[in-house]
C-alpha cells in the first residue's frame, strides 16, 4: 500500500507509544494514572492523524507553500491571543477573588491557545490567503 | 490578480489534482490560485507556468491595482 513516510511514522510512533501503555498498564500497576492516560492520549491522537491524512491526502502533498503560510500565521495570532489571555488571568487574579489552581490555569491556557490555533487556522484556509 | 490557468489546463486537458501533483501543492492551492485569491510564490508561479508551458506573466496577469504608485513605471 503507498503511503507518505510522514503517515508510515506516525503510524508505527503511536502504535509503539500505544504498546508501551499497554505494557504498563499490564505489567506495572503501580504506575501513575496520568503517565498511562497521557501515552494513550498521545499515542491515539498521532495513529489517529496518521490514518486521517493517509485518508484525505493519500500519497498527495499534505502542506505546501500555502498551508505552511496559514499554519505560521495561525499560531502567531493564537500566541498573541494567549499572552493577552495569560495577562488578564492573572489581573482577574490579582484584582479579583478569583482563585485557580496551577492544573486549572494550565488546563485553560492550553484549550485556548489550541482553540483558537483552530480557529484562526480554518479562517485563513477557507479565506485562501492570509 | 487574474490567472489563465484554468483556461490552460483545459487546453493540456490537466486536472486540478493532476496540476497540484505536478507542482507539489495541494489541490486547494490550485483552486484559489485560480480563482486569484492567492498570490504565490515565484517558484510556484514558475512551477505552474513550466507545467503549462507558458510564461509566468501569460499565466498571472496582475492589474494595476496590485501594485502601489512608486512601483509603477514613469510611462504610466
Amino acid at each position: 500500500m503507498d503511503m507518505t513516510r510522514v503517515n508510515k511514522q506516525r503510524l508505527i510512533f503511536g502504535s509503539i507509544v500505544l504498546l508501551i501503555a499497554l505494557v504498563l498498564l499490564i505489567f506495572w500497576k503501580n504506575t501513575p494514572d496520568i503517565i498511562i492516560s497521557g501515552l494513550m492520549a498521545s499515542g491515539l491522537a498521532t495513529t489517529i492523524t496518521g490514518i486521517y491524512s493517509h485518508s484525505k491526502y493519500g500519497v498527495q502533498a499534505e502542506h505546501d507553500e500555502r498551508t505552511r503560510k496559514i499554519s505560521a500565521s495561525a499560531v502567531t495570532y493564537s500566541w498573541l491571543i494567549t499572552l493577552t489571555f495569560v495577562g488578564v488571568l492573572g489581573y482577574l487574579n490579582y484584582f479579583s477573588p478569583l482563585e485557580m489552581t496551577v492544573m486549572k490555569v494550565l488546563s485553560i491556557v492550553i484549550l485556548v491557545m489550541i482553540g483558537t490555533l483552530i480557529l484562526f487556522y480554518a479562517y485563513f484556509a477557507r479565506k485562501g490567503e492570509v | 490578480m487574474k490567472t489563465r490557468i484554468k483556461e490552460l489546463r483545459a487546453r493540456y486537458d490537466l486536472t486540478q489534482e493532476e496540476l497540484a501533483k505536478k507542482v507539489g501543492a495541494r489541490r486547494e492551492t490550485i483552486v484559489f490560485l485560480e480563482q486569484g485569491k492567492y498570490n504565490p510564490s515565484l517558484k510556484l508561479a514558475h512551477d505552474v507556468a513550466k507545467v503549462l508551458r507558458s510564461k509566468i506573466e501569460d499565466v498571472f496577469i496582475f492589474e494595476e491595482q496590485d501594485s502601489p504608485d512608486e512601483y509603477r513605471t514613469y510611462e504610466d
